[in-house]
């Protein structure tokens, strides 16, 4: 029983870092349907950015503020530089792109950060928890809470805040978004801002475990990969779906940019299950 | 015309010894090269200081009178941890350098070092200093099965005989010590098992399990509960993977306060003292180094002021020494086989390398290393001291053999 205990607890507290890892990926892939395989990098740079904050001695109060705004601006500076660019190709050439950003992210670790490893220390209170026979040490409560934490709080922003709600319309359809006046190059680079700030916080709590190394991304990646398995099987849901029920992009009868093109403007308002945004409602 | 004969005799004779005495000039001055592949990046990650190591001892070696006036160059190249990659470097140099240049070649990796058996031994015949120390390859038979492979430590199976051994000596209860082994999964992880078995038997020690553990797992707190449920007094902990390290040392001692943990060459390293601090603390490992807070220590005493020269930054301290101590053993042989008036080729300085006469710049405290078996003689056992912040040894020098009898 305590086994089973232990097996279920340490699953929950490391599996809620891969999910908060896992909904980085998501926010891109939603958002643009680009796989991003650069997510593990990310997360380093993250950790990187914490640990650089720790060295300069500040507060764990300005640290943690500080590190997840540092890694937002990185990332909304690498989809301003790099994905903008792209936008309009196929998603495919935009995801073999993240590879090449990863190996470049993953040089640039290796020379600025270096190749040792380095750790990251957070004082918090003991959490050491003892259930049923089973053992949880501080650090791993700590990771899955702060995880869980975030995770709590991306769905109440989706769930409640404007800019959330123009996010998960852009995510549903950018189609419609876009002829609804929303500003969908924005959002977009507001979904990899967000997605990096996430990144960085599940990066932070695998350092956090154990170490920072410049080629810590792998665990992202992991994470990532099986992101992607569910991804595709949401997929074969869709084309299920395009065979037996309507249409999505089919509403307006062509594909996005010929919709662009023909329709600016001319739809008020759209509701989609959960999301309801009129046109205007933009920031 | 017979002048002109006579000129012209005394022309070729005149050319014929220029050329020769070129060419002996030449033979003289030829380098001996050496080729490194180290792991900067790849799976396991980047270990640079594998890389510093040898090019600091081939400055040392030649500030100190090269090999007879020749030059010794060091090739460091990244052989990724990756054996297609380990192999194609290899053969690059096998098949671009000259043999009488190309004369040694070490690497960091077991699973290349297995690969690369049948080409060397057979087809290259190039002495091999390998990082790993293979209880597989490294075994009683080594010198048939793997003539030109040099181990640049005692062998896993011996190291591990050891910890069994001092586990037994230092065990205050009638019962048997009841021991898991915990070790990396893959096949260098399982590489010691047998030779593990054998000495268990011969000390009576009881191995309770032997548990594997993922390099990528991010907890290993249901192995420690499975080891508090058979109540294990030592747990020997094998692995290789710094972050593994880390992660292991940090929960160990929250799950298993009053267990300690037994390692070997791998996880004998100051570095955890700054990666896993207090949790660190009373790590027992075997290991045929110094450390490099040892500076009474002749050899650490050497490399140290050479890394301080070229101004590194090192870390990973038991790295940089391992392929200094390739390199000086390279050097050293080369030397033994200009001492001895032999031609300096690949099958001299293997022999030279068997039976080799140095105590490596006074590493092992002015005793001197046998390489009769291909591997370390000398180790000792360390204990980490979170006080000292540094290794403290347990036992002096031992001729690991003697201690395993």
């Amino acid at each position: 029983m305590e086994y089973l205990v232990q097996v279920i607890g340490s699953g929950f507290f490391q599996g809620v870092i891969y999910a908060l890892i896992a909904v980085s990926l998501v926010l891109i892939y939603k958002s643009s349907e680009v796989f991003n395989f650069s997510i593990g990098e990310f997360c380093t740079i993250g950790a990187v950015f914490f640990f650089i904050l720790q060295s300069l001695g500040l507060p764990l109060w300005a640290i943690i503020p500080g590190f997840m705004l540092m890694t937002a601006l990185f990332a909304g500076l690498v989809e301003k530089l790099i994905i903008e660019r792209l936008m309009g190709r196929n998603p495919l050439s935009i995801t073999l792109v993240t590879i090449g950003i990863s190996s470049i992210l993953v040089g640039f670790l290796l020379i600025f950060f270096g190749a040792n490893p380095e750790i990251i220390e957070l004082d918090l209170p003991d959490l050491t928890l003892e259930i049923a026979g089973a053992f949880f040490i501080s650090t791993q409560v700590w990771n899955g809470l702060i995880a869980a934490s975030a995770l709590a709080a991306l769905l109440l922003f989706y769930k409640f805040a404007t800019m959330g709600i123009l996010m998960r319309a852009t995510a549903d359809s950018q189609v419609k978004a876009i002829v609804l006046g929303i500003n969908a190059r924005r959002i977009l680079t507001i979904t990899w801002a967000i997605s990096g700030m996430v990144a960085a916080l599940g990066g932070m709590t695998v350092a956090h475990g154990s170490a920072i190394s410049y080629d810590m991304g792998i665990v992202g990646l992991a994470a990532g990969l099986v992101i992607a398995l569910v991804l595709a099987l949401l997929a074969v849901q869709q084309w299920q779906r395009r065979i037996l029920g309507p249409q999505r992009q089919g509403e307006f009868g062509a594909t996005q940019h010929e919709t662009i093109r023909a329709l600016p403007g001319q739809v008020q308002s759209v509701r989609s299950p959960g999301i309801s945004v009129r046109r205007g409602d933009h920031p | 015309m017979k002048r002109a004969i006579r000129f012209l005799c005394v022309f070729l004779l005149g050319f014929t010894i220029v050329i020769a005495g070129h060419s002996a000039f030449a033979e003289d001055k030829k380098p001996v090269k050496m080729v490194h592949t180290v792991p900067l990046s790849g799976i396991i990650g980047s270990a640079p200081d594998t890389g510093y190591g040898l090019s600091d001892a081939a400055a040392y070696i030649n500030e100190t009178g090269g090999i007879g006036g020749r030059e010794f160059i060091a090739i460091v190249e990244d052989g990724r941890y990756d054996v297609p990659t380990t192999l194609g470097i290899f053969n690059r140099f096998a098949e671009s350098e000259p043999k009488d240049e190309f004369l040694f070649y070490s690497q960091f990796c077991t699973p290349c070092l297995k690969a690369l058996s049948e080409k060397v031994n057979q087809e290259d015949k190039i002495p091999v200093l390998a990082g790993s120390m293979s209880a597989l390859i490294f075994d009683e038979n080594v010198k048939n099965n793997a003539p030109y492979f040099f181990a640049t430590g005692p062998g896993y199976g011996e190291q591990w005989g050891m910890v069994l051994k001092y586990i037994k000596v230092n065990h205050k209860k009638d019962t048997p010590p009841r021991v898991a082994f915990h070790y990396y999964d893959n096949s260098t992880g399982r590489d010691p098992m047998e030779h593990l078995k054998n000495y268990a038997k011969k000390f009576g020690v009881e191995i309770v399990m032997m548990e594997p553990f993922s390099p990528k797992a991010q907890t290993f707190a249901p192995s420690f509960l499975k080891f508090r449920k058979e109540k294990v007094e030592y747990v020997l902990f094998w692995n290789w993977s710094i972050k593994a390290g880390v992660r292991y040392f940090k929960e160990s001692k929250k799950y298993l306060p009053d267990i300690p943990i037994f390692g070997v060459h791998w996880t004998a390293a100051n570095l955890y003292f700054n990666l896993a601090g207090e949790d660190y603390d009373n790590h027992y490992v075997v290991s045929g180094y110094p450390v490099e807070t040892e500076l009474d220590n002749n050899f650490v005493k050497t490399v140290t002021e050479m890394a301080k020269k070229k101004e590194r930054k090192v870390v990973a301290w038991s790295f940089y020494m391992q392929s200094w101590v390739m390199g000086q053993l390279a050097a050293e042989s080369a030397r033994q086989v200009i001492r001895e008036g032999k031609p300096l080729t690949r099958e001299n300085a293997r022999n030279a390398l068997e039976n080799i006469d140095t105590d490596l710049i006074g590493m092992f405290d002015g005793m001197k290393l046998n390489y009769n078996t291909h591997k370390f003689s000398r180790a000792r056992m360390l204990r980490s001291d979170w006080g000292k912040k540094t290794l403290v040894p347990m036992t002096p020098w031992v001729d690991i053999y003697d201690y395993l009898k």
